[in-house]
């Protein structure tokens, strides 16, 4: 009944997802629903990716340990104290709040910019989906610097699974929310169980010696040949900032819109420590793993496969579809705010449509961390400006929502503060020859937080101000 | 009913899990873990679906 019900196109019509006006109390959601959500946008195929990474890069045990503890806290209080509150004070979609803030044409670019981010997020998890079916069928994908989908069997897989997530999408956060809630006990047994039927293949007997195995065969403090070495701070900054577009960002006030109070923000922290501790842990083990068999780079797939069977497989492409899904849903409200009249459902099949696309082109999504760094770069500084402006200017005496107040179509101090932040943040990577973008989320935040709060003291009490004099 | 395919599918993470705590313990063959994994998956999703979506209203 439940399958039947997700397929009524007509319900998928009428869904109102509330894009341009706060959710009415009528339609909150419990903590459990959040809970869902999260744990199963962050349990994604990546994840199969990022636990290996630190393995690769030479992080040493204590490093992984504590600093997997550190920037998951930093995490979920990001989403709490900062994302949670936000959204459910304004109860609206960053993109709805933003153009109140800076104007229609202004935010129409950001929203474009988020649109087409999420897209290729999206892509990406469709692409692992595709390459853990493949392996399931015996159909073998491209390599990841391939330009083009080297056989027709290999785009029917990469359709099938674009399809299943843009319908899923398209009936909006009741749905995307169901779907995770589904698979959300069944994978992180999946990551853990993997991890721990491990374990005995590299030598660990029991708890006196797994401390030992851990430095010595796994997190060895040495990187592979040609790897630059990961620090502590490398694991804190990428565990806490990795999804700073969201927390700090604010992408996710779209989700916690839906929220009943900030402390919903806490649901986060499951997402995290599932997600982004316990199964970036059991990965970097199965990755040791391969290393040792003399797999020196392997697929998400194939570490799956190696640590549970056809079930790690199934959980690959399952992880996929659990993260794609409220990514469609996400880029379907960005673009569906630069076309207000047309409808979200088809805002959400077109995205869906085009995300599929581009998962066909393996070279794309192996350029996936790039992409995600630089909506790092471009999502940051907006997160401080929607901040500054709803909590801050208030206590300034200044107005919050200028472009709405004013009827503006562009208001140049947040245009000002975002090149500004962006640029900051871009020579600060570049000078200090970092590893990732979004090691500068942080710092570009600040700046525009700093930026915006001066220039709207300017805007408000010398260019505003006069206008409306010379205008009385 | 679904009280019994809720214990169904506490049975299913069960089969999912404590395999591996088996293997662990090196009382248990990596291939029979990988195979219960495989029905724990089927049972989970032949009995959750049909209580999973079940909610209390919030409004």
């Amino acid at each position: 009944m439940g399958i039947k019900r997700w397929l009524n196109f007509e319900e998928a019509k009428n869904v109102d997802e509330f894009e341009r006006e706060p959710v009415p109390k009528s339609h909150v959601k419990d903590f459990k629903s959040f809970v869902g959500l999260v744990a199963g946008e962050h349990i994604a195929g990546t994840e199969f990716v990022i636990g290996p990474l630190f393995v690769l890069h030479g992080v040493a045990a204590g490093d992984v340990f504590l600093g997997l503890l550190v920037g998951n806290i930093l995490a979920t209080l990001s989403w709490t104290l900062v994302c949670a509150p936000t959204a459910v004070k304004t109860k609206v979609t960053i993109f709805y709040q933003l153009e109140k803030i800076c104007g229609f044409n202004l935010v129409s670019i950001y929203n474009f910019l988020n649109g087409l981010l999420f897209s290729v997020s999206a892509a990406a998890m469709i692409g692992v989906s595709a390459s853990a079916i493949g392996l399931l069928i015996g159909v073998k994908g491209p390599g990841l610097t391939s330009l083009y989908p080297d056989s027709f069997s290999w785009v029917l897989i990469i359709m099938m699974v674009g399809a299943v997530i843009a319908v899923v999408a398209t009936f909006g956060f009741e749905t995307v929310a169901r779907f995770s809630s589904l698979f959300a006990p069944w994978m992180p047994l999946v990551f853990l169980a993997s991890g721990l039927a491990m374990l005995p293949a590299l030598g660990v007997t029991g708890f006196d010696n797994f401390w030992h195995i851990a430095q010595t065969k796994i997190w060895t403090g040495v990187p592979i040949e040609g790897a630059t070495k990961y620090t502590f701070w490398h694991i804190v900054i990428f565990s806490w900032l990795c999804n700073n577009a969201n927390h700090i960002g604010l992408a996710d006030m779209s989700i916690y819109r839906y929220a009943k109070k900030p402390t919903y923000g806490l649901a986060s922290g499951f997402g995290m420590f599932i997600g982004h501790f316990m199964a970036w842990i059991a990965s970097g083990i199965l990755c040791a793993l391969a290393l040792q068999s003399g797999n020196a780079n392997p697929t998400p797939g194939e570490i799956a496969f190696m640590g549970a069977g056809i079930a790690g497989l199934v959980c690959v492409v399952v992880a996929g579809w659990t993260t794609a899904n409220p990514t469609i849903y996400r880029a379907g409200l960005a673009i569906q705010a630069m076309l207000p009249s047309m409808k979200r459902w088809k805002i959400t099949v077109i995205v869906g449509a085009m995300a599929t696309v581009m998962a066909c082109f393996p070279i794309i999504v192996s350029k996936l961390d790039q992409f995600l760094g630089l909506y790092a770069l471009v999502a940051a500084p907006v997160g401080a400006v929607v901040l500054v402006d709803i909590f801050i200017f208030p206590r300034m005496g200044l107005v919050s929502n200028l472009a709405e107040v004013r009827n503006m179509k562009f208001n140049f101090s947040v245009a000002i503060t975002w090149v500004l932040a962006m640029a900051s943040g871009y020579a600060l990577y570049s000078y200090l020859e970092l590893d990732f973008y979004f090691f500068m989320a942080l710092p570009g935040w600040i700046m525009a937080a700093f930026t915006y709060t001066v220039a709207g003291y300017i805007q408000q009490r010398i260019f505003v101000t006069n206008t409306t004099q010379e205008a009385v | 009913m679904k009280g019994f395919l809720k214990i169904l599918s506490f049975m299913a993470l069960g089969l999912t899990f404590v395999p591996s705590i088996i293997v662990l313990v090196g009382k248990l063959d990596v291939d029979v873990y990988k195979t219960m994994m495989i029905l724990g998956m089927v049972l989970w999703f032949f009995t959750a679906p049909f209580w999973i979506f079940e909610r209390k209203s919030n409004a």
